[in-house]
């Protein structure tokens, strides 16, 4: 199985000055995973702990400072426009354009590939379909509830077809039973479209449950663990390994992330 | 019920400006019968004045002078302002480049350039073009930049995780977002170039509501002054009601907005 993301030995330091010191502060630190199509990678850590950053490094915000970050054999930040519709994101507020409507919304990204309106109208409307917001595809952000407006945003991602998808907090900021609702449809889009997704989260039990893989990162972010959890999950008495490996994982983050 | 409510609360504040405006009009009157008629005249008078110089074409050529003017005037001040503002926000090269000038330009006096225009420039047209110009279109391009720099973060990442081109990203972010910024630059750019014009008409020109009002003065006619001065005021006061109602088009997205 060929590997859609392959992030290898990656830092991103930022400099700093503070007073007399001057240096590099590091964000992520020797990183390096892969994910193929139809895995979950799930990536825990504390806040802070340089997530956002290895998210805007695989979105093609930022440049590594050392190592290399291949989605689909291209790299995020150098091939930028020819990498258009291999990655898409969906993060932890809905992020929806207050001007557009939910179609447009759910439509941009095709929009900045230079996709003509009806085309991009007509690719969006069946996932609109898909998460229950067809009857509002002209109303405007502001008039829907925020676990529609999520919906939209995921839509957003997915209208792209893209290799990759990440989830970067997606379900953070939604009430339990919305996000528990949105979760479950999102790793269904996932699975049935056979992506490749990376979930970031905070939350090690959503991690746990929907997580083919795990990494476990400390703080500045480099990987302290790796949990197989396809396989893990297969085993006899996961219910009790489960809490378990949750008290564990806890613990890991807690020892290696400093103050 | 609660728009009953609302229309009660608009007569109220229309009768608000009914009594303040009256209030005024009352004083004119009184103070009128203390002071000389060609220093301060009555109401009656400048009404008799206005009549006359509504039923006089001339006046109307007049008006349209100054009129094409403001527009010509505004029109330029703006394009150049938009895309100067947007384009200090978003390259700090440009920033660096562009903004000490521009400071600089807003810092000198209206009379140094209203003095030199008048050196500069023989065609009467050139002068209070270039007047209002300059005075006024740093006003919009200082608005433009501070609507840019408004765009949350949050959603420029969004959009630029897509991947658009520069004109996609303007179209579909920086122009729509900066928009209410720019409504406010254009309205007081208006309100006050409306002024320089007639300024700069007054001190350069022979023909324009400002050259008709200079003739009043070397002849004493208040009245005439007061007169083409509510001329000038209404002329203004409908081309900022054009603005406003291509404002309230552009937000008819958030008509029943709540938040």
């Amino acid at each position: 199985m060929g590997q859609v993301v392959a992030v290898n030995a990656v830092s991103k330091a930022f400099p700093f000055e503070d007073g007399a010191r001057k240096g590099d502060r590091f964000a992520v630190a020797d990183v390096s995973f892969s994910v193929g199509p139809g895995e979950v990678l799930c990536i825990v850590g504390k806040t802070g702990c340089g997530k956002s950053t290895l998210v805007n490094l695989l979105l093609g915000l930022e440049q590594p400072s050392s190592g290399e970050i291949l989605i689909d054999g291209m790299s995020p930040s150098g091939d930028f426009a020819r990498m258009r519709r291999s990655v898409a994101a969906v993060f932890q507020t809905d992020r929806l354009l207050p001007w557009r409507t939910v179609i447009e919304n759910a439509a941009l990204g095709l929009e900045a590939a230079g996709e003509p309106r009806e085309a991009r109208h007509a690719a969006a409307r069946p996932w609109l379909r898909r998460v229950g917001l067809e009857a509002w595809e002209d109303y405007y952000p502001h008039q829907l509830s925020g676990g529609m407006r999520q919906r939209v945003s995921i839509c957003r991602a997915f209208v792209l077809e893209p290799l990759v998808v990440i989830l970067d907090e997606a379900f953070g900021h939604l009430d339990e039973v919305t996000a528990q609702e949105l979760r479950k449809e999102c790793l269904s889009l996932i699975s049935e479209t056979h992506k490749a997704a990376i979930v970031v989260t905070h939350n090690i039990s959503e991690a746990l449950d929907i997580g083919t893989r795990l990494l476990v990162l400390g703080r500045p972010a480099k990987v302290l663990k790796t949990y197989d959890l396809s396989t893990l999950r297969n085993e006899a008495g996961w219910d009790s390994r489960r809490v378990a490996l949750r008290d564990e994982i806890f613990q890991v983050i807690d020892e290696h992330s400093g103050l | 019920m609660q728009m009953l409510r609302g229309l009660w609360r608009q007569i109220l504040s229309l009768k608000y400006a009914a009594v303040s405006l009256g209030l005024l009009l009352v004083a004119w009157q009184v103070s009128s019968a203390y002071i000389p008629e060609y220093i301060f005249p009555g109401i009656p008078k400048v009404v008799e004045k206005g009549v006359v110089l509504l039923e006089d074409k001339a006046t109307w050529m007049t008006v349209l002078t100054t009129l094409q003017r403001i527009l010509g005037s505004f029109l330029l001040s703006s394009l150049v302002g938009i895309s100067l503002g947007i384009t200090i926000a978003m390259s700090t090269r440009a920033q660096n480049l562009l903004m000490p000038a521009l400071k600089f330009v807003m810092g000198v006096p209206a009379l140094t350039w209203v003095l030199l225009s008048i050196i500069w420039f023989r065609s009467t047209e050139l002068r209070v073009w270039f007047m209002m110009f300059v005075l006024v279109f740093p006003i919009v391009a200082t608005n433009t930049y501070d609507g840019v720099r408004a765009i949350p973060h949050e959603l420029y990442h969004m959009v630029r995780a897509l991947r658009p081109t520069t004109v996609g990203m303007l179209r579909m972010l920086v122009i729509p977002a900066a928009t209410p910024f720019i409504f406010t630059g254009l309205r007081v750019a208006l309100s006050f170039g409306g002024r320089i014009a007639v300024f700069a008409e007054a001190l350069s020109a022979s023909t324009g509501i400002g050259a008709a009002m200079y003739t009043m003065n070397q002849v004493f006619d208040s009245a005439g002054i007061i007169a083409w001065t509510f001329i000038l005021v209404a002329v203004l006061t409908l081309m900022d009601g054009a603005l406003g109602l291509a404002e309230s088009r552009w937000f008819r997205w958030r008509r029943d907005f709540q938040g």
